[in-house]
């Protein structure tokens, strides 16, 4: 069951815009990474999705109805990021206590468990927190709430390597033991593609991909060869990155839709591109990569 | 999971709780205020002297209402400020839980505001009775029941109506923020440039008729229209905010 349908969603603020004609479904109980570069929107379509963000034209549904001020999607999800303060005058528990009596789902035990495993002292302040500190409790909150549809984003911001594979791993054990759909956006897709079932992958505002973590890792792969004849070769194809390598050889990143046998014959080396070295190459707008601003220096 | 149907004010009523938690440290305030306004309160609103001596002055309790009013003014500006709106819609609620859960927060306080300003008169009466050494000459007329019931009522009135204006404001200035500019221009322009247009008379017949009405159910009435026109623009223009931008 889909329980959210975008449809040629616009969202523009003054003359910029942040989602241009986006149309996505995400699927009930699945865990899926919005993924992107800067500023491609990733953030903003999953405000209009919690509905803390009106959409300026197109169509969204949530648990079908439009998320916009609609307290139906509200108790239903949680938006959980690096901005979100609880207030000086409630200790951590406190907070838990009153997440407690607003989602019907919340698991306190859970919550008090990890608050004791990341050792996060229940009687302080939120805002006293370090910054890593805040996030760990912000994920927290956002796990024990156990609500339908749970919104990540960016959550891991400040944490530091090892708490952020547990959040991760707590993430993904929960889900298995309480399916519900989950939104996760990461810059760093090799971090969280252990936990991933989709990637919807956004650039400039539109849905560039959209698909399972198991196609993404396949979809593109590196070729290299003599340069006139991997040229020759590639002419009538899409061409997602290109370098030179040494004075006679080219490396070059292809969709993968070529039986690797007819390349191997032809001499051209194949490797495996991962799936978030494909989310940096689709979404490249110079083919050629940094190096190509340092080219004529 | 699935979805979960919610109903309007259960939800109205835990945000309202949630409000009032988060909120307690108001009372500290509202405590320095009300012993600041004792202490205006203790030296007279004013006094004159009589022959042989004897002075006189008049001891109200004008002044508690007027800093308690302040204060509602100030909590009702505040209970929007943009971290408060965050955790509120951290927990469950949309635009008209948080508005409703908002007034019915300003109004609760206003309550207390009540109390604990009549209390507070009359611990100035007690004060001055006691500790200044003078003698309280009270009213002709004893007070009745009823006289303090429409005190303790338009008390009331009058710091709802604090919070209502506090609320309107802030509510204004999350629509746009040039309105934070803009008010305090439009508050001292006022003070010179209406006055220059409208006739003395028609703006004390205003005052008047607003705040200085001699019926009492009339006044309640008059008041009870304002301040729910107060809120219902409150409402009208904040349900199309956006929580984030």
């Amino acid at each position: 069951m889909e329980i959210i349908k975008s449809t040629d969603l616009v969202k523009r603020y003054g003359s910029r815009l942040a989602l241009d004609h986006l149309t996505a479904s995400i699927l009930s109980n699945s865990i899926t990474g919005i993924v992107g570069r800067n500023g491609a929107g990733k953030t903003t379509l999953l405000q209009i999705i919690a509905g803390f963000t009106q959409e300026t034209s197109g169509n969204i549904e949530v648990f079908s109805a439009r998320p916009f001020n609609s307290l139906h999607v509200s108790a239903n999800s949680i938006f959980i990021d690096d901005f979100l303060t609880f207030p000086n005058t409630l200790s951590l528990v406190d907070i838990l206590e009153e997440g407690e009596r607003f989602y019907p789902n919340w698991h306190m035990d859970l919550a008090k468990k990890l608050l004791a495993y990341f050792e996060l002292d229940e009687q302080t302040v939120h805002n006293y927190l370090s910054k890593g500190k805040k996030s760990t409790f912000n994920a927290i909150f956002g796990l024990a709430t156990r609500s339908a549809l749970t919104i990540f984003d960016e959550p891991t911001t400040g944490m530091d390597a090892s708490v952020r594979s547990d959040f991760y791993r707590a993430l993904l054990k929960d889900y298995l033991a309480h399916p519900r759909t989950v939104l996760v956006s990461s810059h760093h897709v090799d971090e969280i593609e252990e936990l991933l079932e989709y990637v919807l992958l956004i650039d400039q505002g539109k849905t560039k991909l959209h698909m399972d973590i198991d196609d993404l890792r396949e979809y593109l792969i590196g070729v290299s060869g003599r340069t006139e004849l991997l040229e020759q070769w590639v002419k009538d194809r899409d061409v997602f990155f290109r370098r030179r390598i040494g004075e006679t050889e080219t490396y070059l990143v292809i969709q993968n839709n070529v039986e690797t046998k007819d390349l191997e014959k032809l001499g051209f080396r194949v490797e495996s591109i991962s799936s978030s070295d494909a989310c940096v190459y689709v979404t490249n707008k110079h083919k050629g990569g940094i190096d190509d601003v340092f080219r004529d220096h | 999971m699935s979805s979960e149907t919610i109903k309007f004010w259960p939800i109205v009523f835990k945000q309202f709780l949630f409000k009032w938690n988060v909120n307690k440290d108001m009372f500290t305030t509202l405590a320095i205020l009300q012993v600041i306004a004792l202490f205006f309160s203790y030296s007279g609103s004013g006094s004159f002297h009589y022959m042989d001596g004897v002075e006189f002055n008049i001891h109200t309790s004008d002044i508690l209402i007027v800093f308690t009013m302040i204060w509602l003014l100030v909590i009702g500006v505040q209970i929007l400020r943009p971290m408060n709106a965050l955790t509120t819609y951290t927990m469950t609620a949309n635009r008209k839980v948080d508005h409703m859960s908002n007034i019915i927060w300003l109004i609760v306080m206003s309550g207390i505001g009540t109390v604990t300003v009549l209390l507070a008169s009359v611990l100035l009466q007690l004060i001055m009775n006691y500790i200044s050494g003078s003698i309280a000459i009270m009213p002709e007329v004893p007070l009745t029941f009823w006289s303090y019931i429409t005190g303790a009522v338009t008390t009331f009135i009058y710091l709802v109506f604090a919070g209502a204006v506090g609320y309107f404001f802030s509510v204004l200035s999350q629509w746009n923020q040039l309105v934070k500019i803009i008010i305090p221009f439009f508050l001292i322009g006022t003070l010179f440039i209406v006055p220059a247009i409208i006739p003395d008379d028609l703006l004390i017949s205003i005052f008047t008729f607003i705040f200085l009405e001699k019926v009492f159910m009339v006044f309640v009435l008059k008041m009870f229209v304002i301040i729910s026109l107060l809120f219902a623009a409150s409402m009208g223009i904040g349900n199309r905010l956006e929580v984030r931008k």
